[in-house]
């Protein structure tokens, strides 16, 4: 029996030629600072006991979720892991339900239930928010999966990071992925640390993107600092993967500035790392970018500044003054409600043909 | 009415739920070219083809999630588990993805999905092989566990655990794939959570599911000889459990006996015998009392895997014990 | 607007943190995620950062300071000559006052006002399920009683076992069983009206007097007590005695008395001080009986001792009349109330007590009419004396109606016989029936 011809290793070559307009760029700049200026109040909040338990911040990091979910429609799926702030946001959540939720509120995105790291929401199709690593990765096949079966040219795109990129039921996912050739973008998030372990301490190879090599899978790396660059290379993979030619396994190199978690002080960093790392900001890039190539004036973005500010401080107080979930809900979310009095004869592809 | 053999309920209960809702799929291994590892799908794969049937490689926890995935995009995934013993690689999949994810989200996601499978001991298969496993399901909230005798029954509630729109575990038998019994020739559902009396008595209950269910019949037989009238309660469904049939049947009849295959720390009997006696103290003549497996894994030798797992006498002796005569 | 920063939680876990050094000077400004200080934790030494932008107006700690978290310990804004008055003052309030960490920080109330209460029902109940109690305290369980319409006691549970119609635990009715209690009349305290042990042991028993739930209780043995037992149960083991019984004819004491109180109402002589005069003479009358055992000799005594016996709450005592017999019947009355008051008071001296010749024991004011006394060694003898009761009794043939008086002398058969006994009681109710004779 001959192998069959995979895919092999490598962005496609017109990259460059994906276009991006000033507003485009304009709107990512906003999404990434309103990002960072939310999860850094939540930082505050978090070290004043108003958020409690887990936090993973996404300070560093917000070019990928931004430039990635910029890739995607808003019928396509996203799916991730536990430092999801920044890519529910980017998928359509607003800062008053993540900061609410964060909070523990009525308010919050999944009311209090779920917390920091349940934020799924079917309106923005992002499924949430995962505290097993490497457990969400199957998830995402299984919408990939769905959006084949139906036909209906929706891709489902997977953020996950370094340290998931170790656990068996990831490499399943990928497995049966390219095994049936399923519209699905995975993507690390590669910041060189799970927890307090340095990728090297953690794996052979250093470059997540190269799992794929073991399933035939199409697969390359990029810079994940600039915007602009995940936004290309995704958008080139999620095409790829729409066309029914199969998934991707990318990696956006990437960096976070804090800890793993609000627990963690992140003292296993070299020093330097960190300022070394900030010279690449996507935020700065951004904003660089903007005035180079499409002649934005600083005033202009203090504009953005201020406009994200007060935002973000609305969040905050909006999540203060907001109620405490009604226990008397509690078990509302036990189990989903059945269909009242389906008749056994009954089909629903004949009643109301809702999928 | 037809005798159908239990593969052939299970089948027909797959089959008429596919042609009524196309978003309906089977996926597991063996399910489609080797007709099922037990028969149960066969002809399926003819009948609805690749996409619809669909053979895994062994991955249970990447296919276990990928149906959790596929449910919460719309789809109502039906993921065949070879045997339960398997499902243990999956775990995350099914307790800490598909039991959660309807309250995690607050209700935007549910996961319409039923993972089936053979559960319990066969015969010589060794230690891990022959673990029957509603207990560890059954303790998690946000799942249903439907573990089902006949095929009478397992047809009703495999439809049923289909039209769920929740996760349901639901657990067959290898041992008893052929056995066969009466079923209605019309479409029917039997609900989840609803036990059913199979014999009914006034001595002592014996409440039973799964393949017990045929062993407690013929202790009841036994039993009758020596002036015993045992009742069999029949659960079907472990979680949620029948409540209401469960504590009338412990005051009317007054005496308790739990047949519950499977290890008995912290078993479906235990949870059983707590829940009686808390609600129906006043009404018990005597403690409830558990025939399950011995507290031992597995053995492979005949002689030794008799001696661990639960015979007709040993119910008929507890049964005896706790009538008094 | 200036405000406080406090110091942050850094560690979850962190109760204190140790203001180790300060990195942004007074004055100096800030960029958000710049760090201010730091701070030593439970955990290791970590960084304080703000999370905004802006000027640090005012240091509130120094160097080493221990602070809790959500403690202010600087004061910033966006410039750095802002008025921060007001700030200080709730800040020298807040460090007079014992603080939470929830209720200063003015400038943080202003900007985050306390979030609305939220509703919460007034009896916290999940989904609806009633709250069952028992014993006074909430039950917690889920499953604790049946479903309502599920009939306890029905079919075929009612022909098992006895009292299988009541509710009981089976503690209870192991109880009740060994108490012979009828668990049908017993009112159950336990869940649904169920029986239990507590109200097992406290029904009736059987058929109707309530069962004692008196506990028992020790009453430690006093040195007077001991002594009263060994005494009594030596003279009880070691003496022989026999019993006399006679009763007397008490009008002459009755007539003696009332003309004494007609004549000298200060003078209060009871029927007992004239009974001890009566005794004393008659014993002068009869040695053999004022007399003790000895294993060589008998001892006859020369003078009259009679003892007296006084009940204590703690006991029994018999002081002594000394020379009863030379004493007028005032002396008497006066020495016998003078000694029982101070035995009450538990005054009296051991030889105020000790070496009578014979005791008279009065339980007639209590109503007895009748009973007999065990003899206070060394002396031979002891008069028991009952009530003067008014006692119909046939003289001349005739019934008539006197005060009478039963005595019983209990006697040492050692050193007194029968006779002489008999002699003795002879004398003394020529005595008791003509108290005349006692002036000669």
């Amino acid at each position: 029996m001959t192998d069959r011809a995979a895919p092999g290793r490598g962005a496609p070559d017109d990259l460059s030629s994906i276009p991006i307009s000033k507003d485009q760029l304009l709107d990512w700049y906003r999404q990434m600072a309103l990002i960072r200026r939310v999860e850094e109040l939540a930082a505050k909040a978090y070290t004043q006991r108003k958020i409690l338990g887990f936090c993973h911040l996404y300070i560093g990091q917000e070019a990928v979720a931004v430039g990635a979910t910029a890739a995607l429609t808003p019928e396509d799926y996203a799916v991730s892991a536990y430092r999801e702030h920044g890519q529910v946001m980017a998928k359509g959540a607003n800062a008053r339900e993540v900061m609410a939720e964060l909070f523990g509120k009525a308010t919050g995105i999944t009311h209090g239930v779920g917390g920091s790291m349940h934020m799924g929401k079917s309106e923005y199709n992002f499924y949430g928010g995962f505290g097993i690593v490497g457990g969400h990765v199957p998830l995402a096949t299984g919408a990939a999966f769905a959006a084949k079966y139906r036909g209906d040219d929706r891709v489902a795109l997977c953020y996950f990071g370094d340290g998931a990129a170790q656990q068996g039921a990831f490499f399943e996912a990928l497995a049966l992925s390219q095994l049936w050739k399923l519209p699905a973008v995975y993507l690390c998030e590669n910041n060189y640390y799970a927890m307090g372990t340095s990728l090297e301490r953690q794996s052979f190879l250093t470059d997540m993107s190269e799992r794929g090599a073991g399933v035939g899978m199409r697969r390359w790396q990029f810079d994940g600092f600039d915007v602009q660059e995940v936004y290309r290379n995704v958008k080139a993979a999620v095409d790829y993967a729409r066309s029914g030619e199969g998934p991707v396994v990318l990696e956006a190199v990437t960096y976070r500035y804090r800890g793993h978690s609000m627990s963690d002080p992140a003292k296993y960093r070299k020093d330097g790392e960190l300022e070394q790392k900030k010279e690449q900001d996507g935020i700065k890039s951004a904003a660089a970018a903007l005035k180079a190539d499409h002649g934005v004036t600083d005033d202009e973005l203090a504009e953005i500044k201020k406009s994200i500010e007060e935002e973000a401080q609305d969040a905050y107080r909006f999540a203060e003054e907001s109620p405490e979930p009604d226990p008397a809900k509690l078990y509302d979310y036990v189990y989903a409600p059945n269909d009242e009095g389906a008749s056994p004869h009954a089909s629903p592809n004949t009643d109301d043909g809702e999928a | 009415m037809a005798e159908l053999q239990l593969r052939e309920a299970l089948r027909r209960a797959m089959v008429e739920e596919m042609r009524r809702d196309e978003r309906v799929f089977l996926m597991g291994e063996e399910v489609a070219y080797y007709d099922g590892a037990y028969k149960v799908s066969q002809g399926m794969l003819a009948e609805f083809g690749e996409k619809r049937i669909i053979d895994t490689p062994i991955a249970e926890n990447g296919f276990c999630g990928l149906g959790v995935g596929a449910a919460m995009a719309g789809l109502r995934p039906i993921i065949e588990l070879m045997t339960w013993n398997f499902s243990l690689v999956a775990y995350d999949q099914i307790i800490n993805s598909a039991a959660k994810i309807y309250q995690m989200t607050a209700g935007s996601y549910s996961v319409p999905i039923v993972f089936r499978g053979a559960n319990g001991a066969a015969e010589n298969l060794g230690s891990q092989h022959s673990q029957a496993l509603e207990s560890i399901y059954a303790h998690f909230p946000g799942l249903k566990v439907v573990s089902t005798a006949t095929p009478a029954d397992a047809y009703g509630l495999l439809k049923s655990s289909i039209r769920d729109n929740n996760p349901v575990v639901f657990m067959e038998s290898e041992l008893s794939y052929g056995v066969k019994g009466e079923v209605p020739d019309e479409e029917y559902l039997i609900p989840i959570g609803k036990g059913e009396i199979k014999r009914d008595g006034s001595d002592v209950t014996l409440v039973t599911w799964n393949k017990q269910v045929f062993n407690c019949q013929t202790a009841a037989e036994e039993l009758a000889k020596h002036g015993i009238s045992a009742r069999i309660l029949d659960l079907r469904t472990i979680r949620p459990l029948d409540e209401e049939l469960l504590f009338r049947c412990a005051v009317e009849t007054g005496r308790m006996v739990v047949v519950q295959e499977g290890f008995p720390f912290a078993g479906v009997g235990a949870e059983i015998a707590a829940r009686v006696q808390e609600a129906c103290f006043d009404a018990l003549d005597a403690p409830v009392l558990r025939v399950t497996n011995r507290d031992i894994n597995q053995p492979y030798a005949t002689n030794l895997e008799q001696r661990v797992s639960i015979s007709v006498d040993r119910i008929v002796d507890t049964a005896r014990t706790v009538v008094g005569r | 607007m200036a405000e406080f920063y406090e110091m942050p939680a850094i560690s979850p876990t962190m109760e204190m943190g140790t203001l180790v050094e300060w990195r942004v000077k007074e004055g100096e400004s800030f960029e958000s995620g710049t760090v201010l200080a730091e701070v030593g934790t439970d955990k290791a030494n970590m960084e304080a950062e703000i999370f905004d932008a802006g000027v640090l107006i005012k240091h509130l700690v120094g160097e080493d300071a221990e602070i809790p978290p959500g403690y202010p310990i600087a004061i910033w804004g966006q410039s750095a000559d802002e008025d921060i008055s007001g700030l200080l003052e709730a800040f020298e309030k807040r460090k007079a006052a014992p603080a939470t960490s929830s209720d200063d920080a003015p400038a943080e109330a202003e900007e985050a006002p306390a979030p609305a209460p939220a509703p919460t029902p007034s009896t916290p109940t999940v989904s609806g399920k009633v709250e069952r109690t028992w014993m006074g305290k909430p039950i917690h369980a889920d499953f604790f009683e049946p479903p309502g319409d599920i009939r306890f006691g029905g079919g075929s549970a009612a022909a098992k076992g006895s009292g299988a119609k009541v509710k009981a635990s089976p503690l209870a009715r192991k109880v009740a069983e060994e108490r012979g209690v009828d668990l049908g009349r017993v009112q159950g305290s336990g869940p649904g009206g169920r029986i239990v042990r507590a109200d097992v042991e406290s029904a009736p028993v059987g058929g109707g007097v309530a069962a004692a739930t008196r506990s028992d209780e020790t009453v430690k043995n006093s040195p007077m007590r001991k002594t009263i037992a060994k005494r009594l149960l030596a003279s009880h083991q070691d003496i022989p005695t026999f019993f006399l019984t006679t009763s007397f004819d008490m009008q002459g004491f009755v007539d003696l008395r009332n003309q004494l109180k007609a004549q000298l109402p200060d003078v209060k002589v009871s029927y007992n001080d004239i009974l001890i005069k009566a005794v004393a003479r008659s014993l002068v009358e009869h040695p053999e009986v004022n007399a003790s055992w000895g294993d060589t000799a008998i001892t006859q005594h020369g003078r009259v001792d009679i003892g007296v016996a006084v009940a204590l709450p703690q006991g029994l005592i018999t002081p002594v009349v000394r020379s009863a017999d030379q004493k007028t019947l005032s002396v008497i009355a006066g020495e016998v109330r003078e000694l029982a008051g101070r035995a009450r008071d538990q005054k009296l001296a051991p030889e105020e007590y000790t070496g009578g010749t014979f005791t008279i024991s009065n339980l007639g004011m209590m109503g007895i009419e009748h009973f007999t006394a065990i003899i206070n060694p060394p002396e031979a003898a002891i008069l028991a004396v009952g009530a003067i009761t008014e006692t119909p009794i046939i003289e001349d043939g005739e019934l008539v109606v006197q005060h009478r008086m039963k005595v019983t002398m209990t006697c040492d058969h050692r050193v007194i016989d029968g006779a002489v006994g008999a002699g003795f009681l002879l004398t003394l109710r020529r005595y008791v029936e003509n108290p005349y004779l006692l002036l000669v």
